[in-house]
């Protein structure tokens, strides 16, 4: 059972990070989060909705236009431009273009030099950072990202997760973020501790020491 | 893909190896004869040419199935990267080709075998009766499968000095219109100077069999075939992947305007995601097309009327008598006597001399033609130049001056008013009403005579035209025909259909996780299929039609200096389309595979996109 009795709730507005041991299941829960996975039991809300309840369209509509998605392994389409990557939830969803918004997202995320590139001539920060603006280009609700500063340098983490904790304050998003990186977790509001499918601890306002004494603590229980 | 590669291997040479099982044991009973000679090393290596243009366009089917799953190449880009060598690769990769091809045709063997044996078993035939040339005939067109399957795996293994890092590139799975410009444009140079050989020499030469110029328009026939084959490769079916995309673009615009948005959108997405799986899909798709349009031509000629059913032979015998008897049965409509020459066993054709006269309104496309070329034989076209001088029957009987081609079998026809034979026996050409049984019809001919007034005639026997007796080929024109070759195709596609498809669950899913409905999802996968399917079979079709209606022109001008006579070459031409097969493979095809890129995208649709995600990975 990858997760199990587990109650959350992610306030708008803050960054909360997720970290935990691999196989804690991390992924399968921000997977729940967004809607890409349905529990065998339990609930799921998005705001006032039941996400868990929902029908296939309904619950595409969601995924469209309410939640923005980084995954682990990106999942770019190969052989579009990163320019249509970034748009394509805006043309599935029927949503308008706004290029003041594109162009600050590429001007945050350094790439605007790749736009017309596929992402197989990229390199993986590139395609990150690709994945990171197609989450965000429709202005999510919720924002979930499975290990978003994994392939970036210490620099581009650092400007993500900046950005994150801004547009999620200004915004009133909820962003929940998966990592194994101490200081990527320092950016958030909160760090949720998890271990064998469970919410074992959480450390508020962290700091990289909090979140390594968090993860030490939680490795003790382990043992 | 290997399996997916094997098994339609497998499924190309079982239906190869079906034709030459003797479905028709039972339909004619005591009025069939089947020899049971040993096949020699010459027909034997005849078989292997004539198999060559089909194995071709089997390892072009292979090589871009081998090619449709982009994790394969990836694997051959990481054992690059580990350092095994180009030649090991290859090395492995011939084993591999060669240890799947020899199950594959093993299995297609065995069944096709067990298949012989149970249709002489029910008929009532000993084991190893009948057809017996048929099991070394299968063997070779087994081993031609072996070698097919071993050429696209070692094609597919071919490095051509590339990098790790390179390979790795090229094993994303994108689409890249191949630079084969110049490949193209060389293979239709040689296929432009060939046919203008042909034609020169059918314009300058005349009556040159055997010679040296007949040698050379034999020897450009053949070249014209590999250049046409190798511009349909090259240039007309990579138009076709390039046309293919478009048409799913197209797909796109008008779900648009008919107010599908979210289909629309993944359409226009599908359009833009240009893959090499889709690439690969429509060259399968695109060469069986050709194989349909090119080999499924049909042969031209003189054919007989509809209402004819059979020759029946009966010596001695009174032709009055006999005529006014076989009119008398129950669904004979005419009988037409004549004489006959060539009875013998060694004769490979009777040549039967009638008066057109009597022809005229009960088979007028043979009266037609014996009275507009007296003197000539109205036959099969191999009876032509140096072949008729070998045939016992015919070199007894007369040197005909010309030869008409006659569809389908081994008679030869000559006006009895121009020509003195020297006549060894009667025979009558029976005709019979639309729905007769011309098999019962035949039987009962058979019986009357050799029950009345208990005496057998010195000879007697019955020849059915070709087409007629239970079997089928690729050339034989008949809707049976048609729809057994493209089952054949469509079950052939279904392994294609699967691998393609799953080869883009990954992308399907990001799409529905980006917020597609998985239903708009999965129809547009099954309009992609549809889209991908009409575009190949249509151009491969097309582009098969126009080399087969091509190529039976250029035999007609390359038979020509044996002295076959041809009054019109666009009527050959025209004459050549096997419309049932073309327009059948396009329809069907096109359809079938758009039902089974469906079907698999429902089978392999997971129960969310988080596990198709991790399923799409797992395959890509």
């Amino acid at each position: 059972m990858a997760v199990d009795h587990v109650d959350l709730d992610i306030p708008a507005g803050v960054l909360t990070a997720v970290m935990g041991p691999s196989g804690s299941g991390k992924t399968t829960l921000v997977h729940l989060l967004a809607g890409l996975d349905r529990p065998d039991s339990g609930q799921v809300w998005v705001g006032d909705d039941e996400i868990t309840a929902m029908k296939d369209k309904q619950l595409a509509k969601v995924r469209g236009r309410i939640v923005g998605f980084v995954f682990q392994g990106f999942n770019l389409m190969q052989t579009m431009s990163a320019r249509d990557n970034i748009v394509l939830p805006l043309r599935l969803n029927g949503l308008p273009q706004d290029p003041e918004w594109l162009d600050a997202l590429v001007e945050m995320l350094g790439i605007g030099r790749e736009l017309e590139r596929r992402p197989y001539e990229m390199s993986g920060g590139q395609q990150q950072r690709v994945a990171i603006a197609r989450a965000l280009i429709t202005r999510p609700r919720v924002v979930l990202a499975d290990e978003p500063t994994g392939n970036l340098d210490t620099h581009a983490s650092a400007e993500v997760l900046a950005h994150l904790r801004v547009s999620c304050r200004e915004l009133g998003q909820s962003v929940v973020m998966v990592t194994h990186d101490p200081t990527a977790a320092s950016y958030a509001g909160r760090v949720l501790l998890f271990a064998d499918g469970k919410v074992a601890g959480h450390v508020t306002d962290p700091t990289p020491d909090a979140v390594l004494a968090g993860l030490d603590a939680l490795a003790g229980v382990e043992r | 893909m290997r399996a997916a590669a094997a098994t339609v291997m497998g499924i190309a040479v079982a239906a190869v190896m079906a034709i030459s099982i003797p479905w028709g044991l039972g339909t004619y009973g005591e009025t069939f004869y089947y020899s049971s000679d040993s096949m020699g090393f010459a027909p034997l290596g005849f078989l292997v040419i004539y198999l060559a243009i089909p194995a071709a366009l089997l390892t072009a089917v292979l090589t871009a199935m081998l090619g449709v799953r982009a994790k394969d190449a990836h694997e051959r880009a990481v054992m690059a990267a580990l350092g095994e060598t180009a030649g090991t690769s290859i090395r492995r990769a011939v084993l591999v080709g060669l240890r799947d091809g020899a199950i594959a045709a093993g299995i297609a063997y065995a069944f096709m075998g067990a298949m012989h044996l149970a249709v002489e078993s029910a008929n009532g035939w000993p084991s190893f009766t009948t057809e017996t040339n048929a099991w070394a005939t299968r063997a070779v067109e087994g081993a031609v499968g072996i070698v097919a399957l071993t050429v696209a795996h070692l094609i597919s293994a071919w490095r051509r000095n590339r990098s790790p890092v390179e390979l790795s590139r090229a094993a994303v799975g994108a689409y890249r219109r191949p630079k084969t410009g110049h490949l193209a444009v060389r293979a239709g140079v040689v296929l432009a100077a060939a046919a203008g050989l042909i034609v020169g020499l059918a314009l300058t030469h005349d009556g040159d069999a055997g010679g040296s110029a007949s040698g050379l328009a034999d020897g450009a026939y053949m070249t014209v075939w590999i250049a046409a084959v190798a511009v349909a490769l090259t240039a007309l079916l990579p138009a076709a992947t390039a046309l293919a995309f478009r048409g799913v673009g197209l797909a796109s615009r008008v779900a648009d305007r008919l107010g599908s948005t979210q289909l629309a959108a993944v359409l226009r997405t599908r359009s833009a995601d240009r893959t090499k799986a889709a690439a690969r899909v429509v060259l399968v798709i695109g060469v069986f097309g050709f194989a349909a349009g090119a080999l499924g031509a049909v042969d031209t000629g003189v054919r007989h009327s509809d209402s004819f059913a059979f020759i029946y032979t009966e010596n001695p015998t009174d032709p009055v008598e006999t005529v006014a008897r076989i009119e008398a049965m129950d669904g004979v409509t005419d009988v037409v006597a004549a004489d006959v020459v060539g009875l013998g066993a060694d004769d490979w054709t009777e040549v039967v001399a009638v008066d057109p006269a009597d022809l005229v309104g009960v088979d007028d496309e043979l009266a037609d033609a014996l009275l507009a070329h007296p003197g000539a034989a109205v036959a099969s076209s191999s009876l032509a130049g140096g072949d008729a001088s070998r045939d016992g029957g015919v070199a007894r009987a007369f040197r005909p001056d010309a030869v008409v081609p006659l569809v389908g079998w081994g008679l030869a026809y000559v006006d009895a008013t121009e020509v003195d034979l020297d006549s060894t026996g009667h025979t009558y050409l029976v005709y019979v009403s639309e729905g007769a049984d011309r098999m019962a019809i035949g039987d009962q001919l058979m019986d009357a005579v050799l029950t009345s007034d208990g005496a057998s005639p010195a000879s007697q026997g019955i020849t059915f035209p070709a087409g007629q007796d239970g079997g089928y080929s690729w050339e034989t024109p008949d809707l049976g025909a048609s729809l057994f070759w493209i089952v054949v195709v469509v079950l052939a596609l279904a392994p294609v259909a699967f691998t393609a498809v799953r080869a883009g669950t990954r992308d399907a899913a990001t799409l529905t996780a980006l917020g597609s409905p998985a239903r708009a999802v999965r129809t547009a996968v099954a309009i992609e299929g549809a889209v991908l399917g009409l575009t190949a079979a249509t151009i491969g079709v097309v582009s098969g039609v126009a080399t087969g209606a091509l190529t039976e022109v250029l035999d007609r001008a390359r038979l020509s200096l044996d002295g076959v006579i041809t009054d019109s070459y666009l009527a050959v031409a025209l004459d050549s389309i096997n419309w049932v097969t073309s327009l059948g493979f396009i329809v069907v095809v096109s359809l079938a595979y758009a039902a089974l890129a469906a079907m698999v995208a429902s089978a392999v649709h997971l129960e969310t996109p988080a596990e198709a995600l991790k399923e799409g990975t797992a395959t890509r």
